[in-house]
């Protein structure tokens, strides 16, 4: 890492996670402005046509920001949860404040898929998932954190499983029905019906 | 939802779906039966399965790459300033925005300031600041923020300064009013700022409490050096706005500063010299004893009229707590002639270290008396550390005898001594270590019916109690509990953890922050079933402790015999903090004179 040293972001994480806030304060526009730069160079290599290589860039992530190799990580699940949560924080913080940006503040609901065939690109709407995650926590607080881990933090099936101290089976399966309860309460219509959009 | 229904859904969801499309309908029908509800949930959640189609299997990180990647959101550390990377947005006034910025090529963290342009556009006047703020800055005082470099990027001026991680004094204030001891080992500091700057003949100029920084660890930063030169309206263009509210005169005659912190040679336009820069100190000091200014007006002009003319209230009548020393040192301070004005910072940095020596004496005094009493009703602060500083406000009778006692004693020791024992020697006997706050703590209880409420733990306790531990430490640290077992023979490790907090377990606490332990709603310590008297032992440190070997690898276990001896010899080398109830709360304070790692115990005994 160039611009700053892994370990003041471990340093700010850890007073994060130990219920500092103004710890957040200082890590988010660090850590934001390292996620720019990897993600710009991953552009790069990657060209316009192609999907970035998802893991490189969130281990590269991990590896620039956080000094995953601290002794005072407890163990790697304290490690992932604390990152992972982070991550979390970062991107839905990015999209809310793009997603204003774009419609001029108007806080409109997009769907999860435009117009199928159209684009490849999905529009998943960070910010929507967010909230509908922090719902599903009340209800089900194992099933959220996996998909923390796994979809904000980017970890894999077996990684999830060590953090959460659960076999990777029940990982997968737990897995699914957070999808498809995340997906039927963001395509739930004003009504509270869920929308049938027959795609 | 409640948490059976959900196990319900759940089941019935798994096994539908491994099922597979040819048993799944009659299954569910069989499930769920009449519970049309429960059909519902797990028919929608199986339909969107179908259709969701994994649409989060890709990690977020990558769905917002391309975004992150071509966005032009200004977002924070997108933009630089030469070599210099914003980071955040630290503040904004009326000398610009200063941002908390990361210096590209020395690598650390600095604040940026960006000067307005309309105060940059003569070069001279640039140049002429630029020579002061880095003059004042190489003085190399700890209690004068440090200027890095003064730049300039395309259209922007900016000043780099060694980063702050505190507060203004007006954010301070905002909390209420200082007790006397934080407001003398404040001025104390910025006197010494003064004195430095003022023998290299540096004149602040723009003295007043966003001026003035102080530190988590209570280092005081006196900022902007020089800066209000740069303010000072051009001489040519007949002087600042307000000039003609105090007798239209212009140049040289004009006003800068801000309105409420001037002196009254600034107001009326005349040449400033160090001793404004005292008089304004005065102001900050009454604000921060008084909680508000000395001199207010509803116009500027009324403001102007009352720093010229109008004596401000005796600050013993706006903070009946405050020594009469300190009042007089204010008043000292703003007298409006500045030939009978304090003349030399050194001289009121001399007087103010006079007056903390006697507080500290004061305060060594009243902790061998009945602290509850001299504690008064300073536990009505609200900045949470207030009794370690504030001056007994009540009770005064008592504090007026105390104060005449210690008079005598001071004259003897001060003077007497000497004379009769070391007549050569001129310095007086060093002042004992006064103690210093380390942490606070109070007990939350839970009756048998439920019933919460906190107590202070040096008052013996209700029998059946369940208990809950909450500390508050002073600084940063690291808190390690050691408690009995329900037998009260083997100890096993505790550790803290923050109650708003979501992490995994660590000993270390942020200064300000409510540890309790153990954490959670539900979890007690019950005493019910344990023999009291229980004893807590607590070790505050201001570094992680490795040794004994089970504090550096927490273990809710029993100790073996060679663990407990340990654990015994390692109490025995540390220093043992004192202890006191604060009066009108719930609250206990633990101080210590050593300022290392010293050990404490909460002893619960039971009434009756």
């Amino acid at each position: 890492m160039t611009e700053l040293s892994s370990h003041e972001v471990t340093q700010l994480l850890l007073a994060w996670s130990d219920g500092d806030q103004l710890a957040l304060e200082k890590l988010t526009p660090l850590v934001y402005a390292e996620l720019h730069k990897i993600a710009k160079r991953h552009m790069r290599r990657a060209g316009e046509n192609h999907t970035l290589q998802a893991t490189a860039l969130v281990n590269e992530a991990y590896l620039r920001l956080i000094d995953a190799g601290s002794v005072r990580w407890q163990n790697r699940a304290h490690f992932f949860a604390v990152a992972a949560q982070l991550m979390r924080w970062i991107l839905v913080d990015f999209a809310r404040r793009r997603k204003k940006l774009k419609r001029g503040g108007a806080a409109l609901k997009v769907p999860l898929e435009e117009a199928t065939g159209v684009t490849r690109e999905r529009d998943t709407d960070l910010v929507a998932l967010d909230e509908a995650l922090t719902n599903l926590a009340k209800i089900d607080s194992r099933k959220s954190r996996i998909v923390e881990l796994r979809f904000f933090g980017g970890l894999s099936v077996e990684e999830t499983a060590e953090a959460l101290k659960i076999s990777p089976r029940t990982v997968m399966r737990e897995w699914g029905l957070a999808q498809a309860w995340l997906y039927r309460e963001l395509n739930r219509t004003e009504k509270g019906g869920v929308a049938e959009d027959g795609s | 939802m409640d948490p059976e229904r959900w196990r319900r859904i759940e089941r019935i969801y798994y096994e539908a779906l491994e099922r597979g499309a040819d048993g799944q309908a009659a299954f569910i029908d069989e499930a769920c039966g009449a519970d049309e509800e429960l059909r519902h949930e797990v028919t929608t959640l199986i339909s969107a399965h179908e259709r969701a189609g994994g649409f989060i299997a890709m990690p977020a990180m990558e769905l917002e790459a391309r975004a992150i990647a071509t966005s032009n959101i200004p977002a924070p550390g997108a933009t630089t300033i030469g070599h210099y990377e914003l980071l955040s947005l630290l503040g904004q006034g009326g000398m610009g925005e200063v941002y908390l910025a990361r210096d590209t090529r020395l690598k650390r963290n600095v604040a940026l300031k960006l000067l307005p342009a309309a105060y940059t556009l003569d070069s001279d006047r640039v140049r002429r600041f630029e020579q002061e703020a880095l003059a004042a800055s190489a003085l190399n005082h700890p209690n004068i923020l440090t200027v890095y470099e003064i730049g300039r990027s395309e259209d922007a001026y900016f000043i780099a300064t060694e980063f702050v991680d505190g507060e203004t004094l007006r954010r301070r204030l905002e909390r209420g009013p200082l007790g006397a001891r934080e407001v003398v080992e404040i001025a104390i500091q910025i006197a010494g700022a003064l004195a430095a700057a003022h023998k290299a003949g540096i004149i602040h100029r723009d003295i007043k409490p966003e001026n003035i920084m102080t530190r988590r660890d209570e280092i005081v930063k006196v900022v902007d050096f020089g800066l209000a030169k740069l303010m000072l309206p051009d001489a040519e263009a007949g002087g600042g706005d307000l000039s003609g509210l105090a007798g239209g005169r212009t140049a040289p005659g004009v006003i800068l500063g801000t309105l409420n912190y001037m002196s009254p040679e600034q107001a009326r336009g005349s040449d400033l010299d160090q001793r404004s820069d005292l008089f304004c100190l005065g102001i900050v000091l009454y604000e921060l004893i008084a909680g508000r200014s000395p001199f207010t007006g509803d116009t500027p002009a009324d403001a102007i009229a009352a720093i010229l003319e109008k004596q401000p209230p005796p600050l013993a009548r706006e903070n009946s707590g405050m020594p009469p020393e300190l009042d007089r040192i204010v008043t000292k301070l703003l007298v409006k002639d500045r030939e009978c004005r304090y003349q030399r910072a050194e001289v009121l940095l001399g007087d103010l270290q006079r007056v903390r020596r006697r507080l500290e004496f004061a305060q060594e005094f009243t902790t061998t008396r009945r602290y509850g009493a001299a504690e008064g009703r300073s536990g009505d602060r609200t900045d949470g550390f207030g009794p370690a500083w504030a001056w007994p406000r009540t009770n005064k009778v008592w504090l007026y005898t105390a104060a005449a006692c210690l008079l005598f004693i001071a004259i003897f020791f001060l003077a007497g001594r000497p004379i009769i024992l070391r007549p050569a020697d001129p310095q007086p006997p060093p002042a004992p270590p006064a103690p210093v706050e380390l942490i606070r703590y109070f007990l939350e209880t839970k009756s048998p019916d439920g019933v919460k409420g906190e107590v202070n733990g040096l008052e013996p306790l209700a029998a059946g109690m369940d208990l809950k531990l909450h500390f508050t430490a002073r600084r940063r640290g690291f808190l390690y509990i050691v408690a009995p077992n329900e037998k009260d023979a083997l100890r096993a490790f505790l550790t803290a953890r923050p109650t708003r907090s979501w992490g995994v377990a660590s000993n270390e606490v942020i200064a300000g922050v409510d540890y309790v332990f153990p954490a959670g709603d539900d979890n007690w310590i019950g005493l019910t079933t344990g023999a009291l008297p229980t004893r807590f032992t607590i070790v505050f440190s201001p570094t992680p402790l490795s040794s004994p070997s089970f504090l550096a690898a927490p273990a809710r276990r029993q100790l073996t015999p060679a663990e407990q001896e340990e654990w015994e010899a390692f109490q025995r080398r540390l220093d043992r903090a004192s202890q006191e109830a604060i009066a009108g709360s719930p609250g206990v304070k633990v101080t210590t004179t050593a300022g290392q790692t010293v050990v404490f115990d909460i002893t619960i005994k039971k009434s009756g």
